[in-house]
């Protein structure tokens, strides 16, 4: 007659025998290992929050890169403005300069048909400090 | 028979720790011992130090106009290796240089890395050789000296090289104040040459110089040197100087040479024309001298305005014979008479009085032989000769301005030190100093000293208002002011000895209004046709001094009283 195969049941732990009233006892038996239970995987909104930060951080540090070397970049620009301004002052100074020096102003005068009055007289006016007829 | 696996493996292995060993210790060797050394040289290469030039000064006239600017211009270069079409180049760039395209192509074509084919060119041609867009040719911008006003007091003020370094003038004394300290600047540049924007970056700013603030005004600046040009032209003269000065301050409002140039292009002007003559150059003063005579005749020689001298027209000493101007029988002449009538005589004769002592220690009192003090690049001291060395007729001769050598600055303060009632106030071309923050700095007041008493000024004046009003300057009046001042013509003595036939310095120095001066203005003509200085130079003087009232608004003042006189007792 067959049976159905089945596995053999697994032998009842032995018990240990009691200790002997009187007598010294004995090491215990090796337990066998408990079978290892597999870590818990990250939690997904953990490894979500994680790629986030890193990834926010990454860009952030990348956009600050940017940032700076664009601020650089127009600092150097603004610098170099300053220059080109200066020195349009400076050149608008000597043209000004050129344009009010006295040859020039008595050649367009005289172009023009002016001449210098013959006799300027200057007068102390009694009681004030100033003059009349200065330039 | 194979090796067993063992021994492979123990030869593989040390094949490995040897490889790893080598590059642990070339590691340590490049990061430990050689690593400051390479860091050095790594940032050598990207690191650049670029030179960041100061603004030179500028140098202004009392009222703050511009009389020499640095303005920014831009030299043209060439790096031959890219040109591609020499003749093509040059033909393009040398019309708006203005040069020949000849001259450009040697600089094209030589085979070096680098040629300049224009320095210091106006930025708007600049631009213009910019838009060509021509392989090889390049611009940088560069400071370039400019003189706004052309020749205005151009040897006063003096240029500059094409490196900035004052070569004459002004430019020239206060170089270290109108230079600056030049600053630099480190940046870290790719090995393509751009600049990387957060690399190294260290800026030691330079600093800009001082503005110089002089004394001189440009208006009656520009004025005496037209005069001076016209007087020149009219008189067929050789040249010409004037000063104009304050005589309480010393301020110079104009000091001027004839024939001048224009410090703008200087280097095709001629040379000649550089020295500032009236600081430079000596000439002999003539009778403008005499009244260095009358003061010492009136102090220590112990004439009176009232003595009375017996003068002929000429004098026999030893075996030379002086004379005056113009025939005139024996006359008598207070010394009023003798310095109006400009007699050579008489100014001998007050000097026989004063000892060569005492004629010496005046000339020496009013700062012959001498600078004034100014500083000026080659200014000159003028020749007195020493007492023991002169000869017989020296006192006569030196009497009226012959044989002694001044410059035109040192006479001119001889009549500001009159005008100043006595007081020598020290001669200045600087009110003060503008530092790069804008902050004015004041010269501090010229040094003064007194010479001669108050009362022997008051009586020159009226000596030398004689001179315009009945005398020999009477060209030198001006309608409403009583001027005071002196004519003066000399002999030019001729370097193989003796003296020039038909030479002369022709001089005209006065003030005004003569009881409160306000101004004093030295004419010097150099050889005119004209000869005389009452001629010649009194004209000039009164063009000048009836400017010079104008623009200071000078007011009359009180007349002074002529001085006795034997013709008009």
């Amino acid at each position: 007659m067959s049976v159905p195969a089945r596995s053999a049941p697994a032998p009842a732990p032995r018990r240990a025998p009691a200790p002997a009233p009187g007598r010294a006892p004995t090491a215990p038996a090796a337990r066998p290992e408990p079978r290892r239970q597999r870590r818990p995987a990250f939690h997904p909104g953990f490894l979500f929050f994680s790629a986030a930060v890193v990834t926010a951080l990454v860009t952030g540090v990348v956009v600050l890169n940017v940032l700076l070397a664009q601020q650089a970049f127009q600092v150097r620009t603004l610098r170099d403005n300053i220059s080109v301004l200066q020195a349009n002052r400076v050149g608008l100074t000597e043209h000004l300069a050129a344009l009010s020096a006295p040859g020039r102003i008595q050649t367009w005068a005289i172009a023009r048909g002016m001449v210098t009055p013959p006799d300027v007289i200057v007068l102390t006016v009694p009681g004030m400090n100033a003059r009349v007829g200065h330039p | 028979m194979r090796r067993p696996p063992g021994v492979r493996l123990v030869i593989l292995l040390m094949v490995f720790v040897f490889a790893f060993g080598g590059i642990t210790v070339r590691l340590g060797v490049l990061q430990l011992r050689d690593q400051r050394a390479y860091a050095a040289q790594g940032l050598a290469q990207r690191v650049h130090t670029i030179t960041l030039p100061a603004a030179r000064g500028m140098i202004v006239d009392r009222d703050g106009s511009p009389l020499a600017m640095t303005v920014q211009a831009r030299d043209i270069y060439a790096d031959p290796r890219y040109v591609v079409d020499p003749v093509t180049t040059a033909g393009a760039i040398a019309p708006l240089l203005g040069v020949r395209p000849r001259t450009l192509m040697s600089a094209l074509t030589h085979g070096g890395s680098f040629a300049y084919l224009g320095r210091q060119i106006d930025p708007g041609v600049a631009a213009k050789v910019e838009a060509l867009s021509l392989p090889g040719i390049f611009t940088t911008p560069v400071p370039s000296r400019e003189y706004p006003a052309g020749n205005l007091a151009s040897q006063t003020l003096g240029f500059v090289n094409i490196d900035g370094l004052g070569l004459a003038g002004l430019e020239a004394q206060y170089q270290g104040l109108l230079a600056g300290r030049p600053g630099q600047e480190q940046v870290e540049l790719s090995p393509g040459g751009q600049l990387i924007p957060e690399g190294v970056h260290v800026v030691d700013p330079p600093v800009a110089g001082s503005t110089l603030v002089t004394t001189i005004d440009r208006q009656i600046q520009f004025q005496a040197q037209e005069y001076l040009r016209q007087a020149v032209q009219a008189n067929h003269a050789k040249g010409g100087t004037i000063i104009v000065m304050d005589p309480r301050t010393g301020d110079i409002y104009a000091m001027a040479n004839y024939p001048t140039f224009d410090p703008n292009a200087f280097a095709t002007a001629n040379a000649n024309f550089f020295r500032n003559r009236a600081l430079t150059d000596m000439f002999e003063p003539g009778s403008v001298n005499k009244i260095i005579t009358a003061a010492a005749g009136l102090e220590i020689g112990g004439v009176s305005m009232s003595q009375r001298f017996s003068v002929p027209w000429t004098r026999t000493i030893g075996t030379y014979t002086i004379h005056d101007s113009h025939v005139h029988p024996v006359e008598q002449m207070t010394l009023g008479d003798i310095i109006t009538q400009s007699s050579n005589i008489g100014a001998s004769e007050v000097a026989d009085k004063v000892g060569a002592t005492g004629l010496a220690t005046y000339l020496a009192r009013f700062g012959f032989g001498r600078t004034t003090g100014l500083g000026f690049p080659s200014e000159a001291a003028g020749q007195v000769p020493a007492t023991p060395d002169w000869t017989g007729t020296s006192l006569s001769t030196i009497s009226y301005g012959q044989g002694i050598s001044v410059t035109p600055m040192q006479m001119a303060s001889v009549y500001a030190t009159v005008a100043n009632g006595g007081t020598l106030v020290q001669p200045r071309l600087i009110l003060g100093t503008n530092d790069p923050g804008g902050v004015f700095h004041p010269a501090p007041p010229s040094p003064t000293r007194p010479v001669i008493a108050k009362t022997t000024a008051d009586e020159l004046t009226q000596m030398l208002s004689s001179v315009v009003s009945d005398g020999t300057g009477v060209n030198a009046a001006i309608p409403g002011y009583q001027v005071a001042g002196k004519t003066g013509t000399a002999l030019i003595p001729d370097p193989q000895g003796g003296y020039y036939l038909n030479a002369y310095v022709a001089s005209f120095i006065g003030f005004l209004p003569a009881s409160a001066p306000r101004v004093v203005v030295a004419a010097i003509i150099d050889r005119p046709t004209t000869v005389y200085g009452g001629v010649a130079a009194a004209p000039l003087f009164q063009q000048v001094a009836r400017y010079a009232i104008h623009r200071l608004g000078i007011a009359p003042a009180a007349q002074v009283p002529l001085p006795p006189s034997a013709f008009n007792p």
